[in-house]
């Protein structure tokens, strides 16, 4: 049994290697050109090639992003810029727009093509057309349920991408121009202002009109997947933070070996749903999985994202002959507190913070800097590119 | 050009008195963003009494595994009654023809991703003969996608645009939180920029409409000019009367464009206007962002 593959988001290239070494099999980055967050940084082509590198290396994956609908003024460049990120050592192309299948296939027949969710494909026959077009991998609509997506993948044999845990659109990917309408910004090339989380005045009404969706989470439902055999699991969320995608790469992580090792249990998958939460800023829901999304798969009152203090500071190395731990503050902390440090390999080890040291090695009470250099004893070892955060929930998340 | 009426009542001769060459109808249960729909029977009554207009049927629904069976049946039954096109969204469709080695011609329909000429292209080099153009476009992008591609180009001209549509029941859902009765269409408002949006719902799903009437009177003197071959006119959310009138003017101004002055045609525009009690035209000349700027960040 192959294998299914987690893939994670990439908005730069460090969050590449962290995402990567946390146990993501593949990521999806976006370049500077075409791609449908034309906000995030992006990467360049040498970032783009020293990401390719560092995954092939991890014997990983890198996928682009090319994915915005096309205007005339967009076609000029794309065949050029599809030469040098191939050339730059990109495995796949995430695309929308059809005409770039074929031009992709007969000149890079080595790099694999995905049909983007912007498409939003619901069924085997459209996939059935795209198969015959040279199309690799389809990524599915997030609006089918389990029965729908084992059905497609039973009649149409093409690898299947399914999200499985980030933001979700309120409408169908593709279907909606609220954004252009409301803000003139291009939903479909990038510029989406997410109007789907605004609020609207219904005459008569002292309730606003709202259509803002929970966040989706799989974390139950990925041995279902796993068994109706989706290929790929993927996270949403290209704009999201080291810490975000280290912590939900990592429970992923450990929800799929524990799959493949025959140790899944509710516990660790109860133990997992703690800690996916702790990096959660809204509710969340299966959505269409199990049942057609309903009323509670929505919010109805103004913004309901909470800020995120969970984070505490980042690993930065770690001496052996010493125990000293080299660490860079991303939250408040001070001498006494429970913390853990969760490890790319998985491990977490608890530890109550006994001393502190600034970067000059005076001691302090307390973090209160953010980027500050600091150092702490600690008598297990600890891999570099960990993170500390806080031991329990209790003062993870604020308003 | 052909100007084809997408009607909201069943006065398919009143349509055609007023100059209309076609008929945009929406076949029943696979049809997301059109008032009022027709079953096959209906549409093959109106083909056969009306033999010189030309019939397209749009069927934009997301299509899912379980839609295809009747779906199969409903394209087998189109095909079968020579109607002129049949729009699409969902690839599906391009599948079933090939399938079902339908001779009837496809429209590329899919809404706001009609967009740029080498898509046409690739369309057209699929076997599909027209494409519905994005109104998300401006007026100059619609133009060289005529030039660039040698699909059949069609365009909105008049109507209300639609916006976005989600398989949710948006209000149906808003009903239940908020323990009222809340009606499958209902009217809201942007506060900021203070746009209208009708929203309507209906078992396949909620879709969004601009409650701003486009007005592409202005635009339409330039595509005349440019032979650009298909206006739809949407009489959704308008008068029934004054939308005949507004077809009879478009018509009249295909038939003799070419012998009026500037002058005259940008008196037909202003008057137009003053008709609709709209000057609105859309995205014809604004280009939407997407590279935002941080001080553009809403």
């Amino acid at each position: 049994m192959k294998k299914v593959e987690l893939l994670s988001p990439a908005g730069d290239l460090e969050r590449l290697k962290i995402t990567l070494l946390y146990g993501a099999d593949a990521v999806y980055i976006g370049g500077q050109e075409y791609s449908l967050r034309a906000n995030a940084n992006n990467f360049s082509i040498e970032e783009i090639k020293e990401g390719c590198q560092f995954a092939h290396v991890c014997n990983k994956k890198v996928y682009l992003t090319l994915n915005i609908v096309f205007h005339n003024e967009d076609i000029d460049q794309v065949e050029s810029y599809i030469e040098q990120v191939v050339e730059a050592g990109i495995d796949a192309f995430i695309v929308s727009d059809p005409f770039i299948i074929s031009y992709i296939k007969e000149h890079f027949p080595q790099v694999e093509v995905h049909m983007s969710t912007q498409n939003s494909t619901t069924n085997s026959k459209a996939i059935e057309f795209l198969k015959q077009e040279g199309i690799d991998r389809v990524v599915l609509a997030r609006e089918l349920s389990k029965e729908q997506i084992k059905e497609i993948i039973q009649k149409t044999q093409v690898d299947i991408e399914c999200f499985i845990h980030g933001a979700m659109c309120t409408c169908y990917s593709g279907r909606c121009a609220l954004s252009n309408y409301v803000t003139n910004r291009d939903s479909n090339r990038g510029g989406c202002s997410q109007v789907c989380r605004f609020a609207f005045d219904v005459e008569g009404q002292k309730e606003k009109f709202t259509m803002a969706t929970k966040d989706l989470n799989m974390a139950h439902y990925i041995k279902d997947m796993i068994e109706i055999g989706v290929t790929s699991l993927k996270v949403e969320g290209r704009m999201r933070s080291l810490y975000y995608l280290a912590t939900v790469i990592g429970s992923y992580r450990k929800i799929i070996d524990a799959y493949y090792n025959n140790t899944l249990t509710d516990e660790l998958l109860k133990e997992q749903d703690e800690i996916l939460s702790r990096v959660a800023n809204r509710e969340t829901s299966s959505h269409y999985f199990t049942k057609e999304a309903t009323w509670q798969d929505q919010y109805y009152t103004g913004r309901q994202e909470l800020s995120n203090q969970d984070f505490l500071a980042l690993v930065l190395s770690y001496e052996e002959k010493t125990k000293c731990l080299t660490m860079r503050q991303r939250n408040y902390f001070q001498v006494g507190d429970q913390v853990e440090i969760f490890m790319p390999s998985g491990k977490v080890v608890p530890l109550v913070i006994q001393e502190l040291y600034n970067e000059e090695m005076q001691p302090i009470e307390v973090a209160r800097h953010p980027e500050e250099v600091l150092h702490i004893y600690c008598d297990e070892e600890i891999e570099p590119n960990s993170m500390m955060r806080w031991k329990g929930s209790e003062k993870s998340e604020v308003l | 050009m052909k100007l084809i009426v997408q009607p909201n009542t069943k006065q398919y001769d009143a349509y055609q008195k007023a100059g209309a060459k076609g008929l945009l109808l929406g076949l029943r249960d696979f049809c997301n963003d059109f008032a009022l729909t027709h079953t096959i029977d209906e549409i093959e009554t109106v083909k056969k009494n009306f033999p010189d207009l030309e019939i397209f049927v749009s069927l934009d629904k997301m299509i899912y595994d379980s839609d295809l069976s009747l779906l199969k049946k409903h394209l087998l039954a189109l095909d079968a009654m020579n109607i002129t096109g049949i729009l699409f969204y969902d690839f599906a469709l391009l599948k079933l023809k090939q399938e079902l080695q339908l001779k009837v011609d496809l429209v590329w329909n899919q809404t706001h991703m009609v967009t740029n000429y080498k898509t046409c292209e690739y369309y057209y080099h699929k076997g599909v003969k027209y494409a519905y153009l994005s109104s998300e476009i401006t007026l100059d992008e619609m133009l060289e996608i005529k030039e660039k591609s040698q699909i059949t180009c069609m365009a909105l001209l008049y109507g209300y645009p639609v916006v976005a549509h989600s398989k949710r029941k948006l209000l149906h859902n808003y009903g239940t939180f908020l323990k009222q009765t809340i009606p499958n269409e209902l009217t809201v408002t942007e506060p900021v920029s203070k746009q209208r949006y009708k929203i309507k719902e209906n078992e396949l799903g909620t879709t969004f409409f601009s409650e701003i009437l486009l007005n592409g009177s202005k635009p339409y003197l330039e595509m005349l000019k440019h032979d650009f071959p298909y206006g739809i006119l949407k009489e959704e959310g308008t008068d029934s009367s004054l939308f005949l009138e507004m077809v009879s003017s478009f018509v009249t101004m295909n038939e003799t464009w070419k012998t009026k002055s500037d002058e005259e045609k940008q008196d037909w525009v202003v008057r137009m206007s003053q008709k609709m009690g709209s000057d609105h035209t859309g995205f014809f000349y604004q280009k939407t962002i997407y590279k935002v700027k941080k001080n553009e960040k809403s």
